[in-house]
């Protein structure tokens, strides 16, 4: 009975193509509209991709010192250390000898010697540095290290060993309520752009639809099936959204390999990275939720003259 | 009477054609009726009724008017039968389909079986005559093959094979009605359903339309017509079944238009 389906999709091809030129102008304010919104959902992914590279980035260099003091027994540290590598959420423990930690000094001030030069004996200590699995995992480890009573023998500073810890812990907290924020507001975004799409879509495919009422009655008095009314409209919608998505996918091509580098070049203190499978995935999700939004903005412009 | 004889000619041609056709998927003669009416009542608004108590049986194959002032109840009648909209009450069969019970997405198959015919034609003026009648094929999915056969013999039917390339605009009134009647017809459907066919043709013309008509009937096809063409009524002397108020108030074989207005 579905003879309608029989039909070669030339027809409908040929449909939205005459209807696309007709309303041109309406059709190419929608493309803009699409390419403009997919335009920046794709940037705030890629902002979100980036923001996560450094938020991992900051994330690996969270590490507790432990600082000692310079009369420590030996064995008093190396007790202290094997402790430490055996708790599961610890990744290593380094020791750094008071010898080394001024090596290291002088090499990061090696643009200013003359703070080296100044330097009277060696005032810095030893220290045990502990590099964690989880960067969330701070506040418990350096509770552990708190805890311990070899610690608070063998602490630079005896009477007051919270000072003989240094760890990146506020900077964690901060970076992770920003980064949630930062999701928060892409999603709300993503929303709203989505749905401004949804509308101007809805809006032109309408438009094309009110052009050819007259076609559209006579088809429904003669019996084609709803969905030979529908498919055209529905093909034009879609097709208006892909092309859209695929100039933002353009447009984010340039800015991928155009634009970062500058930025990386010009905010080279911060590192970050952008693979280019981090942008064909972006542009997939582009392209099908541009297809999306096509089919689903004129399916509902569509029901209102398809109610029998 | 040149052109008479090569209509009839024509029309001999197709009718086995048509019966070919038609038969496997509609009901003929076989004293099925097309349209069955039993207690149907329509309200827009539920304290009054554009029709109640309606109760009509059609057969196939008939040919019949349906009369009434504006307001009758003529215009919910036509378009109940297409299921525009579904009755309030009771039950209406059309070409085998029960109205009342049937999913909207069944609805296009019902009107693959009723031509429908307007006073206004609803031709797409940017198509020739042979575009707008075979628009009607091709949107119900029929091969190019049988558009290229059937559009054709069609409108030699209706008497249009020199105005085949013409565009509506470039058509008398009767001559447009005529393609809206091919477009109907192309599709042989058991049943042509016209609302005011002549409404917008001078006497002379709607005679040919009514004749057209007449001769569509003779192969078979049931024709309902819904006009206040009291001449027309008066001189075809078919069935009339007339409305007033929402109520069938008169149903005879070969009546009159019978109102004085």
């Amino acid at each position: 009975m579905c003879t309608a389906m029989s039909i070669n999709p030339g027809y409908f091809i040929r449909e939205a193509g005459t209807s696309f030129k007709r309303n041109w102008v309406m059709s190419l304010g929608a493309i803009i509209t699409i390419f403009l919104s997919l335009l920046l959902i794709g940037i705030s992914l890629m902002i979100s991709t980036v923001v996560n590279s450094l938020v991992t980035n900051v994330e690996s260099k969270v590490s507790i010192q432990v600082f000692i003091k310079d009369d420590a027994a030996t064995q008093d540290i190396e007790v202290l250390q094997r402790k430490l590598v055996t708790d599961p959420l610890v990744k290593s423990v380094n020791f750094t000898s008071k010898e080394q930690a001024l090596a290291d000094f002088k090499k990061t001030m090696s643009a200013s010697p003359e703070v080296v030069d100044n330097l009277e004996g060696n005032p810095l200590p030893a220290s045990l540095d502990v590099e964690l699995k989880d960067s969330r995992d701070v506040e418990t480890v350096v509770a552990t290290i708190k805890g311990s009573d070899m610690f608070a023998k063998i602490a630079d500073h005896p009477e007051d060993p919270e000072k003989s810890l240094k760890y990146g812990q506020q900077i964690v907290k901060k970076l992770f309520a920003f980064t949630k924020i930062l999701r928060l507001v892409g999603i709300v975004f993503v929303i709203m752009l989505a749905v401004v799409s949804l509308i101007f879509i809805n809006n032109t495919i309408r438009l094309a639809i009110y052009a050819r009422r007259q076609e559209i009655a006579i088809m429904r008095l003669v019996g084609a099936s709803n969905w030979f009314i529908r498919a055209p409209f529905i093909l034009e919608g879609i097709l208006q959204s892909v092309i859209g998505a695929v100039l933002a996918i353009i447009t984010l091509f340039f800015i991928q390999f155009g634009a970062l580098p500058k930025l990386k070049t010009a905010i080279s203190f911060m590192q970050f990275n952008l693979s280019s499978a981090v942008t064909v995935q972006i542009s997939i999700v582009l392209i099908v939720a541009g297809a999306i939004i096509g089919a689903f903005g004129s399916w509902i412009a569509m029901r209102k003259y398809l109610r029998v | 009477m040149a052109e008479r004889s090569t209509i009839e000619a024509t029309l001999d041609s197709i009718v086995p054609d048509v019966n070919k056709k038609v038969a496997p998927s509609v009901p003929r003669p076989s004293g099925q009726p097309m349209i069955l009416m039993r207690n149907v009542e329509k309200r827009y608004i539920a304290e009054k009724a554009a029709l109640e108590n309606v109760n009509v049986e059609v057969g196939s194959g008939e040919f019949v008017f349906i009369v009434g002032h504006s307001g009758s109840g003529k215009s919910t009648f036509i378009r109940m039968l297409l299921r525009e909209i579904v009755p309030t009450k009771g039950q209406i069969i059309v070409a085998g389909y029960d109205l009342a019970k049937m999913r909207s997405s069944r609805v296009p198959y019902l009107r693959r079986n009723i031509g429908c015919v307007f006073q206004d034609f609803k031709l797409l003026p940017n198509k020739t005559a042979f575009e707008n009648v075979a628009f009607a094929l091709q949107v119900i999915g029929k091969s190019r093959h049988v558009i290229n056969t059937q559009v054709p013999e069609v409108l030699r039917l209706v008497g249009l094979e020199d105005k085949v390339n013409s565009y509506p605009n470039e058509l008398s009134g009767g001559e447009q009605q005529r393609v809206s009647i091919a477009r109907a017809f192309v599709n042989r459907p058991p049943m042509l359903l016209c609302d005011e066919p002549t409404g917008n043709l001078d006497p002379q013309t709607s005679l040919g339309i009514m004749k057209l008509l007449e001769r569509i009937n003779n192969t078979g096809t049931t024709v309902v017509i819904a006009t206040h063409d009291r001449e027309m009524v008066n001189s075809m002397r078919r069935r009339v079944i007339a409305l007033d108020g929402g109520h069938v108030i008169r149903d005879q074989d070969r009546g009159v238009y019978g109102y004085v207005d």
